[in-house]
């Protein structure tokens, strides 16, 4: 076992050969050739042909064979070494003469097993399975054709050389065939059984258990007794010489296409071991021929019987590998599917629940394919096939151009494209809709298909626009608010006027009471209250700056910040004086222009000036001063600042201040700030505030510059 | 805020101060203002009454101009008087209480304070108009404002 165990496991790793092999990995088979090698010639000094002298079963070269084939050309020194002493051993010692003949005869044994075990290294079956059609066939030829002519004609040689002939016609070619014979009916038997064995011994061991074990029994017990009986029995028996030859055959093909080579071999053994016996006790259906015929009657009975079952078993063996390769492919190709099945399902499922479409748009036929969803949010449902166009055509009119443009601007841009828009479904009503694509290119680098996803996401602008409105109502309510919180000083400004021109109409009309009217102070009176007249009603315009509502759409339009400053400027300016606060201003003209609402914007100058007024409020009249200024960073952004000299801002509280109901005046909401913080945010902007160093706080507003 | 004081303003005002002092020669009003238009349209009304009437765009004018033998017969007074560094009509009452013998005060503003209303009672004032006010209103206040402090 140990043997076998060593070649098993050098069978796994093959590489390990090249290498220079352990000492015990060489003596252990070294040993067993030379035992088995001994054992063999003794054998086969036994079966013999009695008329030629060499044996009919020459056991050793099966032996020094196998070792050869089963071992790394490096170890062969040891192995033809070990078959040399294993055969010398049988040598009666009598006389040099004979020692010296049986030396050189093993030079023919050595050349069989090295023609043998290099031949089929050259040609690449260095570790013989039997289990493929062309490996099996190359084994046998090499094995009971080439090998055995090759030992044959150099044994015989050597015979008539040393003159060990017995005598009789044609010598030369007499030992030949002798030799040539029982090496090749060891080439195809004995020879395959023990390198099938021990290199299919992990396979042997693996499946022949149980009932298999019992069929092996039963085949064995049943093909020796047919073969007691077919080729030993009388040749006078009952049984015609074709039954008699043809009884192994089911046997044979039962081990062939039931067990495998090894089994296969070890039946052929044993018909060729029953022939043998036949032959020679002159009995069974090879007999009936003078011997000479009769061995070679055998030969041809065994090479004929042995190649195609060994064939057989090795085409079973290709067979059964390649089903089972073809097994695995399948149940391979069965997974790859259910999980390829699966993942579809599962992206399925995805899809649908994320409400997500998918198209892809062949740009050379115009086609586009949409999945299922994908077509009913279009409301292309009843569309086999629909073109670009014939999708596009379905966008809101006012959508169409940009949508129609912008994916042909893509494509020639080789960019990804993303677009939302509306579509009209055939019911009339207007559904949102979100595509995103990508392209993809032929191996040449052309523009193949764009595909992509597309999702309703009506809802999502649906809350978005409401969003909005409430913004833009929110602002207005702010600005309405600002309005109150300036209304004092509006009513301020407003009765300096309506004052002035309630006492210069009383005074004109006096005068022209009087019998001589003085005409040139009536003129300046009406040009005085003409001009009051006017800062009124511009008081007025500066309120309804503030008052106006937006149209339902912000006006989003290209603004120069620093006229937005001194609009706001403007409109505060009646706080601005009430509360006696000096105003610097810093302002850069022009300013890359940003992109916003005027009013919203003015709204949000306004609150951060009165802010700023409040904050001095308690501060001596000669230390409110205000800086206003605007500028552009070194990020690119457009920044309006507010300085101030009041109390500043406590540090903790520097991002509060812009939630809401968050306020320092007792009497105050706190929603001026959150309200523009929201109007900032939806401008893109930022909004913050910071505490001066020397007293007081900055509020910024960031824009980003007009695209 | 301080542009409002247009020196050719205050010059008309001299000159007309020049011509009537002769008829009424202890009756003058002093009106402190800082909106040209309201101190104009004002003196012009008084004028019309025939009252001699100076007009002053803040209360350091107004004290430059005054002298204790020439006292004002009654001070129309704005309570908000614009300019970081000017003194508040509160002030100049303050100011002038603490100097003597008290000229009649008529307060004026703009703004809809209540605390200034009962300031201006508590301090003593003789009137307190919220503009816009009534031309005859205002001119019967002046009056009698004047009179009182005759018959003083």
């Amino acid at each position: 076992m140990n043997l076998s165990d060593h070649i098993v496991s050098g069978a796994e790793g093959v590489v390990g050969y090249t290498d220079a092999p352990p000492r015990h990995k060489v003596v252990l088979p070294a040993a067993i050739v030379c035992v088995a090698t001994f054992l063999g010639s003794q054998f086969g000094a036994v079966v013999r042909f009695p008329d030629a002298g060499s044996a009919i079963l020459f056991p050793p070269y099966a032996v020094l064979t196998a070792g050869l084939i089963l071992s790394p050309p490096s170890q062969w020194w040891a192995l033809l070494l070990a078959s040399f002493v294993g055969h010398l051993l049988t040598v009666p010692a009598t006389d040099s003469l004979t020692i010296t003949f049986a030396a050189s005869t093993e030079v023919a044994n050595f050349a069989r097993a090295v023609t043998t075990a290099a031949a089929l290294r050259w040609l690449k079956q260095e570790r013989p399975r039997f289990d493929s059609l062309d490996g099996t066939a190359v084994f046998l030829g090499v094995a009971g054709l080439v090998a055995p002519a090759v030992g044959a004609t150099i044994g015989a040689a050597i015979v008539v050389l040393y003159g060990q002939v017995s005598p009789g016609p044609e010598p030369f070619w007499r030992i030949w065939r002798a030799w040539f014979l029982s090496n090749a009916i060891v080439g195809v038997t004995l020879l395959p059984l023990i390198v099938s064995v021990v290199t299919r011994f992990d396979v042997i061991r693996r499946t022949l258990t149980g009932r298999r074990l019992g069929e092996l029994a039963l085949l064995l017990v049943g093909l020796a007794t047919v073969a007691l009986v077919a080729l030993v029995g009388s040749s006078r028996g009952p049984l015609s010489l074709p039954v008699r030859l043809y009884a192994p055959l089911p046997f044979l093909l039962w081990a062939a296409m039931r067990f495998g080579p090894a089994t296969t071999s070890a039946s052929l053994l044993v018909v060729a071991a029953f022939a043998i016996v036949g032959v020679m006790n002159g009995m069974g259906p090879l007999a009936r021929t003078p011997s000479d015929d009769g061995v070679l009657s055998l030969y041809l009975f065994l090479v004929f019987t042995s190649v195609p079952s060994l064939l057989l078993a090795a085409l079973m063996k290709e067979r059964e590998q390649i089903m089972s390769a073809l097994n695995a492919d399948i149940a391979e190709r069965k997974r790859a599917q259910e999980a390829l099945q699966a993942g579809e399902e599962r992206m399925a499922l995805a899809a649908t629940s994320a409400s997500l479409g998918f198209w892809a748009w062949n740009l050379r036929t115009n086609v586009v394919w949409l999945s299922d969803h994908g077509k009913r949010v279009w409301g292309a449902a009843n569309d086999f096939e629909p073109t670009c166009e014939q999708l596009i055509s379905r966008v809101h009119e006012e959508d169409r151009q940009r949508v129609g443009e912008a994916c042909a601007a893509a494509v020639a841009r080789r960019e990804p494209c993303e677009q939302e828009f509306r579509v009209m479904r055939e019911d009339g009503r207007a559904r949102w809709l979100s595509i995103k694509g990508r392209l993809e290119f032929h191996a040449d680098g052309a523009p193949k298909q764009m595909v992509g996803i597309v999702i309703d996401v009506t809802e999502r602008k649906r809350a978005e626009i409401e969003l909005q409105d409430r913004r833009q109502e929110l602002a207005h309510l702010g600005r309405v608010a600002t309005l109150g919180q300036m209304s004092g000083a509006l009513a301020h400004e407003l009765r300096q006027p309506l004052t002035a021109i309630l006492f210069n109409t009383k005074a004109a009309q006096d005068l022209l009471a009087k019998e001589q009217p003085d005409l040139a102070e009536v003129r300046a009176i009406l040009k005085d209250i003409a001009h009051d007249d006017a800062r009124a009603g511009e008081v007025i315009g500066r309120l309804r700056k503030l008052l106006k509502k937006g149209s339902g759409q912000p006006t989003y339009e290209p603004l120069q910040l620093s006229a937005v400053v001194e609009d706001g400027l403007d409109i505060a300016r009646s706080d601005v004086m009430a509360r006696g606060v000096a105003v610097t201003t810093e302002l850069e003209n022009p300013l890359p222009l940003v992109r916003g609402d005027r009013v919203e914007l003015q709204q949000v100058l306004v609150n951060l000036l009165l802010n700023a007024c409040e904050s001095m409020g308690c501060k001596p009249p000669g230390e409110r001063r205000l800086t206003v200024g605007t500028t552009c960073d070194d990020a690119g952004q457009i920044v309006a600042y507010v300085v101030d000299r009041g109390t500043g801002i406590r540090a903790d509280r520097l991002e509060q201040v812009f939630e809401p109901f968050v306020t320092s005046k007792p009497d105050g909401l706190g929603l001026g700030l959150a309200i523009c913080r929201t109007i900032v945010n939806a401008h893109r902007g930022r909004l913050w505030a910071t505490n001066n160093a020397d007293g007081g706080a900055t509020f910024y507003l960031a824009l980003p510059p007009c695209a | 805020m301080q542009a409002h004081c247009v020196s050719e303003e205050d010059a008309t005002g001299m000159s007309t101060r020049s011509d009537q002092r002769h008829r009424l020669p202890d009756e003058w009003i002093a009106i402190v203002d800082d909106d040209g238009s309201v101190r104009t349209a004002l003196a012009r009304v008084l004028r019309a009454e025939g009252l001699r009437v100076d007009t002053f765009c803040t209360s350091q004018d107004y004290l430059a101009a005054r002298s204790p033998s020439s006292e004002p017969s009654c001070l129309v007074l704005d309570i908000h008087l614009g300019g970081a560094s000017s003194m508040s009509g509160f002030e100049l009452h303050d100011f002038l209480a603490e100097r003597g013998p008290m000229v009649p005060i008529i307060l004026m503003t703009a703004h809809d304070e209540v605390p200034s209303a009962d300031l201006a009672r508590r301090v003593g004032c003789d009137g307190y108009l919220r503009k816009p006010f009534e031309c005859d209103a205002f001119v019967n206040l002046v009056r009698r404002t004047i009179r009182t402090t005759a018959a003083d």
